[in-house]
């Protein structure tokens, strides 16, 4: 439920109010709007209602939430939760393109794509340093090498680093390379790494499981902001359907309707989901114009090279003609695209 | 088992001594690789797990391979750091007195650490460079006449006698190793940091850059250039600091050090080496 106070209710109420909800088995959530202050109260309703929350001085009115998920919904927050990172801002009018190889390979790789996502528009970096792969033999990535490579290029480029984190004792590790920490798919309800994430400092990128519904989706957001890390942003990457002419099924709907239920930002990724890099594009343009507040993109120098996913990863100039037709449809949906100042910056290297 | 540890040899060199020391705490299997080079790449490359290279030495400064690979290889770092006390010694060819010495064999580094008591002692022997202490003392098994500085382990291992001991300039003679990995120490506490960078040419911005350090009350433990090897007056500069690189006190240094240099590289975060009496 959430508990809306008064405009002129004070902060000894605010935290009577808390502290009578601990008491009687609930996790307040403050959440401080621009005009009033409504506090999200989760836990199991162990008693009946109505609780005598009403009668409380400065409250206004308890409002029971309807859906499984409370934090993450609209019905608690009302406004878009935007995610600040420094000087990025996720989930307001701008667009956010984070682009990258799948799989942090080797400093020369790294950098030659860091450097060829940015001059091209990217604002983040992606990169897995630990891979999950579907067989045991494939390539598991470079590890805690590769977390020092994605830190390499984030000094070299100024771009901020997403990258994975598989298991609960990596959380700390990857936290401090990462400006933003992604969860994949097929860990998607891995519930203690959720946790942990949600003890984390830094964002999380939750990606949809491939065959889970939009309400597990946004539960598994819940764990997180459950332990007081309200800074996640969901990502769409396509979900497995009886279609197979595509590798999935990006789940266009699924962006407009969490925008609808959740104020959480969301992103798409037209490259897994279209398994081709021919895809990425058109796929790109339906999600911006489904409404999601950015893309994840996968971007090899050389594609035929790569050790993960080359088949659907674009080259450079192909980037660069995605982030070009993107950023026509987000004029007609009225979103902004505006890569970091100072993009293509020539830097002198060793 | 811990894997591999590779160390800058042969057998009988104070970097096998600093790598059996770091041993005590590890269960690796030592390999000997005969340069700095070499340890580095088996490293980089994964045939190694990690390494130990010397980095500086209190009276002879710093070893400028080790440096230069530093910058060169990607993917590695410093993982911990080793203070190690240097006590060199006056090895022989058995029975051999000090006033029949004729020449002294050594690596450069330990000839200049002895300096004094080279010109006070042996002012007649001519000195001769060798790539390692070690070397030095496998050549003087074979040669009557001559004597090697090496570490006191040396004489054992090669059958030679141990002619003076503590002959360095200074008792506090230490080497600083280093221990260099594909990963990261995670902070202590107790940490401390090293980087490399390039500055811009113009008045004031090595200023400015340190204005960095200083502005955080970061303490700085050592700063030193080497050129770039790229042009004349183009150097790096290579700046040790108090402190672990994802500590809160570090917030954003980083990312504000590099829009103002042409280059920077963080060599590693590790904890504060103890230094043994």
């Amino acid at each position: 439920m959430i508990i809306v106070m008064k405009h002129s209710a004070g902060p000894a109420e605010i935290a009577q109010v808390e502290a009578d909800l601990i008491k009687i088995g609930f996790a307040p959530h403050r959440i401080q709007g621009v005009e009033r202050v409504v506090i999200g109260a989760v836990g199991e309703q162990k008693l009946p209602f109505p609780l005598g929350l009403e009668i409380l001085p400065g409250v206004e009115k308890v409002v029971p939430i309807t859906a499984p998920y409370k934090l993450v919904s609209r019905q608690v927050i009302v406004e878009d939760s935007i995610i600040q990172i420094d000087d990025l801002s996720i989930g307001g009018a701008d667009l956010v393109i984070m682009a990258g190889p799948c799989a942090v390979e080797s400093e020369k790789q790294l950098l030659t794509i860091a450097r060829r996502v940015k001059e091209g528009g990217a604002q983040v970096l992606r990169g897995g340093a630990f891979k999950p792969r579907s067989s045991p033999y494939s390539f598991q990535g470079l590890e805690r090498e590769g977390l020092l490579l994605l830190e390499q290029a984030r000094l070299e480029t100024g771009l901020k680093v997403v990258t994975e984190v598989l298991n609960p004792q990596d959380v700390e590790l990857v936290a401090r390379y990462a400006d933003i920490i992604q969860v994949g798919a097929r860990n998607m309800q891995n519930y203690s790494l959720l946790r942990e994430l949600g003890r984390s400092d830094k964002p999380v990128l939750l990606k949809r499981g491939l065959a889970a519904t939009v309400e597990e989706w946004l539960m598994a957001a819940e764990y997180i902001l459950a332990e007081k890390n309200y800074r996640v942003i969901l990502c769409e990457r396509g979900i497995r359907t009886f279609e197979t002419s595509t590798r999935s099924t990006l789940d266009i709907s699924a962006i407009a309707q969490v925008k609808q239920l959740s104020h959480l930002p969301v992103i798409a990724d037209p490259c897994h989901s279209g398994g081709s890099w021919r895809l990425a594009l058109p796929l790109a343009q339906a999600a911006v114009a489904a409404g999601a507040d950015g893309l994840l993109v996968e971007v090899h120098h050389s594609p035929s090279e790569a050790l993960c996913d080359g088949p659907q990863s674009l080259t450079p100039e192909n980037f660069s003609r995605l982030v070009e037709g993107v950023a026509r449809v987000a004029g007609a949906v009225d979103r902004k695209y505006s890569p970091v100042a100072g993009a293509g910056l020539e830097k002198g290297g060793v | 088992m811990d894997g591999k540890l590779g160390y800058l040899g042969p057998a009988g060199t104070f970097s096998e001594e600093a790598a059996l020391l770091y041993n005590r705490t590890h269960n690796f299997e030592l390999i000997e690789r005969p340069t700095v080079a070499q340890v580095m790449e088996g490293v980089a490359a994964g045939s190694l797990e990690q390494g130990v290279v010397p980095l500086e030495n209190s009276l002879e400064g710093s070893i400028s391979i080790t440096l230069d690979l530093l910058v060169q290889h990607s993917g590695i770092q410093i993982y911990r750091e080793i203070i190690y006390p240097v006590r060199q010694c006056l090895l022989v060819f058995p029975g051999t007195a000090l006033e029949q010495i004729t020449q002294v064999i050594s690596h450069p580094h330990a000839l200049g650490q002895c300096r004094n008591f080279l010109n006070t002692t042996l002012q007649n022997a001519a000195c001769r460079l060798v790539e390692s202490t070690a070397a030095a003392a496998a050549m003087v098994a074979a040669l009557p006449g001559s004597a090697a500085i090496a570490p006191r382990r040396a004489a054992a291992l090669f059958h030679l006698d141990l002619l003076v001991e503590n002959i360095q300039d200074n008792d506090d003679n230490v080497t600083r190793f280093v221990v260099i990995a594909r990963q990261e120490h995670s902070p202590t506490g107790h940490d401390k940091t090293s980087l490399v960078l390039t500055v811009p040419d113009g008045p004031g911005s090595l200023y400015s850059i340190l204005g960095f350090f200083a502005h955080r009350k970061i303490n700085l433990t050592r700063i030193e250039s080497r050129p770039a090897r790229r042009s004349l007056g183009d150097w790096f500069f290579f700046i040790d600091c108090e402190g672990h690189r994802c500590d809160p006190s570090m917030a954003g240094l980083w990312e504000e050090l590099a829009k103002q240099v042409s280059f920077i590289k963080l060599l590693g975060s590790y904890p504060c080496a103890k230094r043994l009496p």
